[in-house]
């Protein structure tokens, strides 16, 4: 009898072993099956952030290459272009009656120089970010369409933005000019600078008829500014305080 | 009642309306594999309540088991179907949906007889499942369920919850009939059981409220 006892407990201690064996040899193949599904997500993430990477260097490159060309181009309008136009002015001279002439040639004189400086902001690069976003805002001003009033309260510091980052922010602000000149029906644009600390701050608001609802980073001219913000390191975001109109503010750090 | 039968007898039986519930909340996003699971759940549950009710009684139900252990196993098979893309392990399946049921039958009557627990077949089809479950899991190991669809990760949840239930119980289902007569530490097995299934209802729970995401 004492013998058919040790054998039932150890049946059941069998038992027992085999359910507890079974079930971590289920659980393992679970945890190993987790940790592979985890693994090829990880892959997947790694080579999703690599072609988004890839992507943005395009884009990078792309704006580059853009600026490249806007710069060859207007330099040649302005040196070619405008040289052929003055030198045809000179040669009119010589005619009776060539009044008409002349000012039709200063007319594309000056559209050539207007589509130059658009081209490439000789400002920019001679006297620096502030003053060629106030000859921006000057132009845009006189033109009757909107009335434009910059403030910097940063003072030099605008001045002090290497070349490449300073034609990007140039850039962006062209494209919100454009943006509120195009679509917003505002007639007043405010641009303020300031420098809290390590950085650019620049606040845009004009007061048109604001996004309402679309997504922001909607349209070519969006992605375009928020690809050249992302290049230089700029961070930026919409300004929903309730004032109407569209505005946004963008740091910039120095 | 003591406090192993309330859990044995009610709470882990009545668990099963947890994954029900949770089967028709997101019924419209159920594919076919996922439907066939929550109709096992009926299944099982409908089993639940006839065998309590005949042991309520005094009556002998291990027919009950004998008559649900084939429709359970179609049930995984069918599902198992569904999901594993195998040509030839989907071939296998069929022919197993033929056999098996018929081996239950020649059991039933010819071999345990009704008056024994079905363990010469509850412990084949525990295998059986197993080895289903493992190749399901495998065939999902070349990609990452994110990017396989919304059903996906309800498998791999309704997949770990059958194989914890079948590979918990397979010793359990083996060595039941020898319990029965000698009764020391039964009522731990039991348990054990019951807390597998539960896990498996839980699991199955948690698979059909991913497949809404």
């Amino acid at each position: 009898m004492p013998q058919v006892g040790v054998n039932s407990d150890n049946v059941y201690i069998i038992t027992f072993l085999g359910m507890v064996g079974m079930l971590l040899l289920t659980l393992a193949l679970i945890q190993f099956y987790v940790r592979n599904q985890k693994r090829l997500l990880r892959g997947v993430e790694e080579k999703r952030q690599a072609e988004l990477k890839h992507q943005k260097d395009l884009t990078f490159a792309i704006i580059q290459s853009q600026e490249e060309e806007r710069k060859r181009i207007g330099r040649d309008l302005h040196d070619d272009v405008g040289s052929a136009l003055s030198n045809l002015k000179l040669y009119t001279l010589q005619w009776e009656d060539s009044e008409i002439v002349r000012k039709l040639i200063d007319g594309i004189i000056d559209k050539a120089r207007n589509i130059s400086h658009m081209l490439t902001p000789a400002e920019l690069e001679l006297l620096g970010l502030e003053e060629a976003l106030e000859e921006m805002c000057r132009v845009i001003h006189q033109s009757g369409s909107v009335k434009v009033f910059m403030d910097n309260a940063a003072g030099e510091e605008l001045d002090k933005i290497p070349y490449d980052k300073a034609l990007s922010l140039y850039r962006v602000f062209q494209e919100l000019f454009t943006n509120t000149l195009r679509h917003a029906g505002a007639t007043e644009v405010h641009l303020h600078f300031d420098k809290p600390g390590d950085l650019i701050l620049a606040h845009y608001q004009d007061n048109g008829r604001g996004l309402k609802g679309k997504p922001s980073s909607s349209g070519m001219g969006m992605q375009n500014m928020e690809s050249r913000l992302e290049m230089i390191g700029a961070t930026y975001e919409l300004d929903t305080s309730g004032t109407g109109g569209f505005g946004i503010r963008i740091s910039l750090p120095v | 009642m003591t406090l192993r039968h309330i859990y044995d007898a009610i709470i882990v039986p009545a668990a099963v309306i947890l994954p029900l519930c949770a089967g028709i909340y997101t019924w419209r996003h159920l594919g076919k594999a996922e439907k066939w699971i929550w109709f096992y759940l009926i299944a099982d549950g409908i089993s639940d309540m006839v065998a309590s009710y005949m042991a309520h009684h005094g009556m002998n139900n291990l027919w009950v088991s004998h008559l649900y252990t084939p429709i359970e196993a179609l049930f995984f098979l069918v599902y198992y179907q569904l999901t594993i893309k195998d040509i030839l392990i989907r071939r296998i399946i069929g022919v197993v949906m033929v056999a098996y049921p018929l081996f239950c039958l020649v059991n039933a009557f010819w071999i345990q007889g009704l008056n024994l627990l079905n363990t010469y077949t509850l412990y084949p089809e525990s295998l059986i499942i197993l080895a289903l479950g493992i190749i399901c899991f495998m065939e999902r190991s070349d990609a990452p369920v994110a990017v396989r669809g919304t059903t996906e990760a309800s498998i791999a949840w309704f997949n770990a919850g059958i194989l914890i239930y079948m590979a918990g119980s397979l010793f359990y289902f083996l060595f039941y009939n020898f319990f029965a007569i000698h009764k020391a530490l039964t009522h731990v097995f039991v348990v054990a059981h019951s807390t597998f299934l539960l896990s498996m209802y839980l699991s199955m729970m948690i698979g059909f409220l991913r497949c809404r995401k």
